[in-house]
């Protein structure tokens, strides 16, 4: 009998089946529900709470999000740790339990494997943070309402929330490029935090030049002496200008787990 | 020449399938396998035996394509694994260090995780995969509630899920109880019987291994020591016979005058002869024609055991002293 070649597209095939697999696991509908669940405590937080309406005139929901999103950042951030935590687990749970040896065994080129676990992983992201900017929209409005809710309004909250997704893709594939470097979870989250760590330390080197520490100020943009990515009808921050610089972030991070994973052996 | 390859060629099969060449690999400076060479035929059932440590893991790792060989080839039916890999790995499938699997996935989702990846996705080959290895009614069960024995024969359906032409199994037995081990031992005979599946299985289950194995290769500190055909016969194979006669003596003297036995070692209770495996059938009749009465005839067969012991019985003794 002879070999023959594979017609079929494994890649792509290796793609749907990560996508199922992760639905499979569970984490992406119980982190929606609490994602949901936990904006409506920020909304208690910054409404009822502290009474933010009170010195803020909330006029409908295209005021009321970026005030959900900014005065809450020191938990909404939490949302990103989530993200990253789900992208390095997605990650590992390969090596953790030695499926890696099966996957790679599989007729997969190295470069396929690691180009698919990108690509599941942000699917799934992609899934989460517009579940996430959804929850955010529906509460928003059901605390201000939609009166007065124009369309130029919507389209800025539109570019509002595709930043969300990019900078969302972003913490997403740093962790993964941070974790495919390492072989359990526990050190995949820590080293995945050293990188963060790391890069918010590159940050505060206020005397660097611009560019230099252009491509991973966005990832710490809580930080309050750094400018905030996240304003929309600001020229400053031009929409194209944000992605450039958080892809290319990811792009530095993407090169060494590649390289690396492609030539090294399956040990564990 | 080195003694792997030594071996491996003095009784090749005659239609090479697997096709393994030179193989060497070190970590860290560390040669762990040693131009390691063997062929397998189509259909050919290969028991790979030796202690903890010997390089069977890393041998069948190279073959699947998990580590890089320092040196060497492997070609499965002529695609060359470092040329074509994908082409390769298509063909084959395989159970290498049971993994744990995904604890919150079930058993019906581990199989259509792989049947999505391996384009053979559908509910009816995935039941009879379950089915083959008996975890048709377990398959909606969470694998983290899985026995070692389950989780087994879950690697056991991956890796005959997509009906690969080379199957390569490490220590498929362990954990399995007997029924289990049964199962595993009929479903890789059939396979080989009736799909020409080449087999590669490592284990330290030597009476399994003498069970379903055509072949044996001895694996010692990274190199082949031995190969031991256990099915049929080779040109120069040689076998033990006990004989009681009529007349010991005389029989004796005739196996020695036609050359039927190598060496033969006389008891009160008979011959124990060591005879070429080929004259092993017209023995009876040789006696029986010079008028020698023949009361027992019993064909011995040397067991896997005792050459492991042989081989490894040293590294054993030296190690417990």
């Amino acid at each position: 009998m002879e070999a023959t070649r594979p017609t079929r597209n494994y890649f792509w095939r290796f793609v749907v089946a990560e996508v199922r697999k992760i639905y499979d696991f569970g984490f992406p509908q119980i982190a929606s529900l609490v994602m949901f669940m936990a904006i409506y405590l920020f909304v208690i937080q910054l409404f009822y709470v502290e009474g933010v309406a009170e010195h803020w005139h909330v006029r409908n929901a295209y005021y009321a999000v970026p005030l959900l999103f900014y005065a809450t950042w020191g938990k909404t951030i939490l949302i990103f740790m989530f993200l990253a935590a789900f992208s390095v687990y997605c990650v590992t749970v390969e090596s953790q339990y030695g499926m890696i040896r099966v996957l790679c065994a599989q007729p997969l080129a190295r470069w396929q494997y690691v180009v698919g676990k990108y690509a599941a992983i942000s699917c799934h992201v992609v899934l989460l943070t517009a579940s996430y900017v959804l929850s955010l929209f529906i509460w928003a409005t059901v605390q201000a309402g939609l009166r007065g809710f124009t369309f130029d309004q919507a389209l800025s909250l539109y570019g509002f929330f595709s930043r969300v997704l990019i900078y969302s893709l972003g913490v997403s594939w740093i962790s993964v490029s941070v974790a495919l470097l390492r072989r359990t979870m526990i050190s995949a989250l820590v080293t995945t935090a050293f990188a963060f760590f790391g890069m918010a330390l590159l940050t505060m080197y206020r005397s660097l030049e611009f560019g230099q520490y252009h491509f991973v100020r966005y990832y710490f943009a809580a930080m309050e002496n750094l400018p905030f990515p996240f304003k929309w009808d600001f020229p400053r921050y031009p929409f194209h200008m944000f992605c450039l610089v958080t892809l290319v972030t990811c792009l530095i991070f993407f090169l060494p787990p590649l390289l690396y994973f492609h030539f090294r052996d399956i040990t564990e | 020449m080195q003694a792997g390859t030594l071996i491996a060629t003095a009784s090749a099969p005659p239609r090479d399938f697997l096709d393994v060449a030179g193989i060497r690999k070190s970590f860290q400076g560390r040669t762990v396998l040693f131009d390691v060479s063997f062929r397998i035929a189509r259909g050919e059932i290969i028991g790979f035996v030796g202690p903890n440590g010997a390089g069977k893991s890393t041998t069948m790792k190279i073959v699947c394509n998990l580590l890089r060989p320092d040196a060497g080839t492997v070609q499965l039916d002529g695609v060359d694994l470092r040329k074509e890999p994908r082409l390769f790995l298509s063909q084959i499938g395989a159970l290498i260090e049971s993994p744990a699997f995904y604890p919150s996935l079930s058993a019906f989702d581990h199989v259509a995780y792989f049947a999505r990846l391996r384009g053979c996705y559908s509910a009816a080959t995935i039941s009879a995969t379950l089915e083959r290895v008996g975890l048709a009614p377990l398959s909606k069960k969470k694998v983290g509630e899985f026995s070692t024995g389950m989780k087994q024969r879950l690697g056991i359906a991956l890796a005959v899920l997509h009906s690969p032409q080379f199957l390569l199994l490490d220590e498929p037995m362990n954990g399995l109880d007997p029924v289990g081990m049964v199962g595993v031992r009929e479903l890789v005979r059939a396979l080989s019987r009736e799909n020409g599946v080449a087999v590669l299985v490592s284990s330290h289950l030597l009476y399994e291994v003498e069970q379903v194995c055509d072949r044996v290769l001895f694996i010692k500190d990274g190199r082949l020591v031995r190969e031991k055909r256990l099915s049929g016969t080779t040109p120069g194979q040689t076998t033990g016979v006990r004989l009681r006669t009529g007349d010991n003596a005389r029989a004796a003297e005739l196996l020695r005058e036609t050359g039927f036995a190598h060496e033969i070692k006389e008891s009160a209770d008979g011959l124990e002869c060591v005879v070429a495996a080929a004259e092993l059938a017209r023995i009876p009749a040789l006696l029986v024609g010079e008028d020698i009465e023949l009361y027992e005839f019993t064909p011995t067969r040397e067991s896997l055991e005792s050459v492991y012991i042989s081989e490894y019985g040293a590294d054993n003794k030296r190690m417990i002293e």
